[in-house]
């Protein structure tokens, strides 16, 4: 288990803070939140990168807070990769060990055994430069997994992956904390990709922890209005205007909107036609709502629409 | 069209500098092959020159020993020197660069003069280091000191290019190293020195091509102990040249151009190299992060080593003129005498007069040929990568190989030994640089400024005047420094294209153009000796140049990248 408690880190125009931050075992853990937003800065003080101005970090209870990097038990793959260019595949993942002194047998027996794992057991006489962006990845995550570390920290891995293989490599990732039962903390400004591989998500905004729980609560029935608003397209409107009495103000997804029947009468300020759904703005009282429709529903801008919103998925904001 | 008047942008400058750099390489070949008889006229000798050299000349094997010594001694120590150095000032902070970086601004001729007061073994702190038993020979009268010197001068350049060769390692490799458990000096040797391999290479045939090309030192040494004992193919040839033996003095340069642009071809190679040296067995070295307080030991110990000959120097230029003299001799002097200064006023002045106005006239023209050169060469790939490879060989070989061929034009032209022979050549030492300074400083130069003008409907010529021009002042500014420094602080050009002091009785012909370079080395010579009033002029010397430094620093540390 990860502890972080009572954290601060300042810098000349942000300071984060985090209260406190649990990240249970063999979890996918996904840190979320905006660019600016610290989610990176968090990571690099869990790896030790960053020096925290107050608070500490636990790892299965041992306060690793004034330990260097390499103390932590834990391995690090960087958004660009960071390898070695001047050593092959083998040596690079190799390093960790060699620089523990390892017997030569030993790390030769784990290198090829992690090469496996990672399907790059047939690159290892190369040099990074001779590699596709995908391999170097596959290098970076095996010689931070060789040290078998206790958490695996992710500094946005999907970001310089094509978009193509993305879904693949997304896959790959969560099979892979599967197979080695790691914890991997795993950062990102995506909601998509945080929503579809993480077990739990960590949402971080200006600084604080906005939220943590698992992607469909955090989707459906969050406490946080920036998460609702971070995780998807949503309608946030006064109660009173859906006759839910209350100051509160309310928040539904398109998808909870139904076109075509319905209490309320509103007009089509514009159509969007995504493939597979449109998503209709209806102009309301003077608020705009965005519902999603299929996408051969056949409606107009300027045209009248009845609509209705279902009351059991609105979610309540003080 | 367009691109055509940018060719022409780049005429000028490309076309003055291929017709008075390759004529007198062809020129010192061709004189290479005759001797000058008695009566002044040349005589065909085949490759006489060569085989008397080689087989002859009592000094040859001599000669040839001292330029091997010095090419190799100087970029070992430099390069071992400016590494932990280099490291020191990546852990400490960019803002120490420029103290170390010092050397290279002051102007040669004066820092060999510094060190050899410095070293007098009679009244300078040599006394006190012989005294002590720290040092056996005379320092005078040794080649180490020409290396001492060298160093100081050329280590300051090792350092530049071993610092930006370890702030070019990605950040992430450096965490990723730290993440692995690689750090101090396990780390400089698994990771930083194969990474900057190209860097050390750089720095080392750099350093070794001061030391091949060694003069001032030799020059102010050779008047303090006598003929011959310092003596290396550079300074010989000019000996050779001052003597009037033209053939001899073209064979020997021919020979020196031979190995310089070998080592010139080394230092782009090196540039560009994708080798990398790994050392066996670095995982025995200790794994320890090492204190800052080591670091700051290195930096200081660079300091002292910068900055002792400097204080030296000052301290005797403030010296009462009796205390100058004094066996053993004062570290500090009773009381601050201005005497020494009031004499190199009175002294001086026409060599003061004749450097301001060379190096004000030679920076200026540099400075607008080398912008006219540099921008299409880089922005719009004029001339290509062998235009940029022959701007990187002018800048790595030293201007004493045109001396010879340059010499009989200036003659032929009726302005020797005027201001109008300086101007003339003076460009060809500084334009190479400052070409390849702006060359680089284009290299992150938006050039949809220039395409936004063009847009506008400004032609070629004047897009490059409005816009480009105006956005380069940082580059200019920088390229302008060192056309600067290079300018007042020449020695060999001078000597070789100038006899007599700047006639002040007639101030308008500027004829009469010896340079203040000129007056420190005169004052430095067993005639004229005065200690305290080539102190006093040395301290002048550097003033010029630090000004300029100072006032320009913040570009120039943008160019090193140390901020």
């Amino acid at each position: 288990m990860l502890l972080v408690k009572g954290l601060r880190k300042s810098f000349k125009t942000f300071t984060l803070s985090i209260d406190e931050l649990v990240i249970p075992d063999n979890t996918y853990v996904v840190l979320l939140g905006p660019s600016g937003s610290g989610k990176t800065t968090l990571l690099r003080l869990i790896a030790g990168l960053e020096k925290p101005d107050a608070g500490s970090i636990y790892i299965d209870g041992r306060d690793v807070t004034r330990l260097p990097v390499w103390k932590r038990d834990i391995g690090i793959v960087f958004q660009n990769y960071a390898l070695y260019p001047h050593l092959t595949v083998f040596d690079n993942i190799a390093m960790p060990l060699k620089n523990k002194k390892m017997p030569m047998a030993e790390v030769k027996r784990r290198v090829v055994k992690m090469a496996e794992i990672l399907g790059i057991a047939d690159q290892l006489e190369k040099y990074p430069h001779q590699l596709s962006g995908g391999q170097q990845q596959r290098v970076a995550l095996a010689r931070a997994l060789v040290k078998e570390p206790k958490v695996l920290l992710l500094d946005e891995p999907l970001s310089n992956i094509d978009a193509r293989l993305r879904l693949e490599v997304r896959g790959f990732l969560k099979d892979l904390q599967r197979r080695l039962g790691t914890t991997v903390i795993h950062v990102t400004h995506d909601q998509e990709e945080a929503m579809a591989i993480g077990d739990l998500l960590v949402v971080i905004n200006n600084g604080r922890v906005e939220e943590v729980g698992p992607p469909s609560q955090l989707y459906t029935s969050p406490r946080s209005l920036f998460v609702f608003n971070f995780l998807g397209l949503s309608n946030v409107v006064p109660a009173k205007l859906l006759g839910l009495g209350g100051e509160e103000r309310v928040g539904f997804r398109p998808e909870h909107v139904a076109l075509g029947n319905g209490p309320y009468v509103g007009r089509v300020a514009r159509v969007e036609y995504l493939g597979a759904y449109k998503i209709v703005e209806v102009e309301y009282e003077g608020q705009f709502i965005k519902a999603r429709a299929p996408p051969d529903f056949n409606i107009a801008e300027g045209q009248e629409v009845r609509f209705d919103v279902k009351k059991d998925k609105v979610v309540k904001f003080a | 069209m367009r691109d055509k008047q940018l060719f022409f942008l780049a005429l000028p400058p490309l076309l003055y500098l291929f017709s008075l750099t390759l004529y007198p390489i062809l020129s010192n070949i061709f004189l290479s092959f005759f001797e000058r008889t008695y009566e002044g006229s040349l005589r065909w000798v085949g490759l006489g020159n060569y085989l008397w050299f080689f087989e002859k000349d009592p000094y040859g094997p001599l000669i040839l020993w001292n330029t091997v010594f010095y090419t190799v001694a100087t970029p070992v120590i430099a390069v071992l020197i400016a590494t932990p150095v280099a490291l020191a000032i990546k852990r400490l902070g960019g803002r120490w660069l420029i103290l170390v970086m010092l050397p290279a601004f002051i102007p040669p001729v004066t820092a060999a003069m510094a060190w050899y007061l410095m070293l007098n073994p009679l009244y300078g702190l040599g006394y006190y280091l012989m005294q002590s038993g720290l040092i056996k020979m005379n320092p005078l009268s040794t080649v180490w000191t020409v290396v001492l010197i060298d160093v100081w001068r050329a280590f300051p350049t090792a350092v530049l290019v071993i610092y930006s060769g370890l702030r070019s390692v990605p950040q992430t490799v450096d965490e990723a190293a730290m993440a692995d458990g690689v750090v101090g000096i396990r780390k400089f040797f698994a990771v930083d020195l194969p990474l900057i391999t190209p860097h050390i290479l750089t720095a080392f045939v750099l350093t070794a091509l001061t030391g091949f090309f060694t003069f001032d030192p030799i020059y102010i040494g050779t008047a303090q102990v006598g003929p011959r004992l310092l003596d290396n193919l550079a300074y010989y040839s000019f000996e050779k040249f001052a003597s009037g033996e033209f053939g001899y003095a073209a064979m020997l340069i021919v020979l020196m151009t031979a190995v310089g642009t070998a080592l010139s071809l080394i230092y782009m190679k090196a540039l560009t190299a994708r080798t990398f040296l790994k050392m066996p067995g670095v995982y025995r070295l200790p794994n320890r992060e090492a204190p800052a307080v080591l670091h700051a030991a290195v930096l200081a110990s660079a300091l002292f080593f910068v900055f002792t000959p400097l204080i030296w120097l000052f301290l005797v230029a403030v010296k009462p003129p009796s205390e100058i003299i004094n066996v053993p001799p004062a570290i500090l002097p009773s009381r601050l005498a201005l005497d020494n200064f009031i004499q190199v006023f009175t002294h001086g002045l026409p060599f003061f007069l004749m450097s301001i106005y060379i190096a004000a006239i030679n920076t200026t023209l540099t400075i607008f040929l080398a912008t006219l050169a540099a921008y299409p060469m880089r922005v719009h790939g004029v001339g290509g990568g062998y235009l940029v490879a022959y701007i990187l060989y002018l800048m790595t070989t030293p201007t004493l190989l045109y001396i010879v061929p340059l010499y009989l034009v200036v003659r032929e032209l009726h302005v020797y030994d005027t201001l109008f022979a300086l101007v003339l050549t003076y460009p060809i030492m500084t334009l190479p640089y400052s070409i390849w300074i702006l060359y680089n400083f284009y290299a992150n130069f938006n050039r949809q400024v220039e395409e936004a003008a063009l847009a506008d409907g400004l032609s070629r010529v004047k897009a490059f005047a409005k816009a480009v021009l105006p956005l380069s002042r940082g580059g200019m500014s920088v390229a302008g420094l060192y056309a600067f420094l290079f300018s007042w602080g020449a020695l060999v050009f001078p000597l070789a294209f100038t006899s007599t002091p700047y006639n002040l009785s007639n101030p308008l012909s500027f004829s009469g153009a010896q340079t203040f370079s000129i007056y420190i080395a005169m004052l430095m010579s067993p005639v004229t000796l005065s200690y305290g009033e080539v102190a006093a002029a040395g301290i002048v010397s550097i003033l010029p140049p630090l000004i300029y430094l100072i006032a320009v620093r913040k570009n120039l540390e943008k160019v090193w990248g140390a901020r």
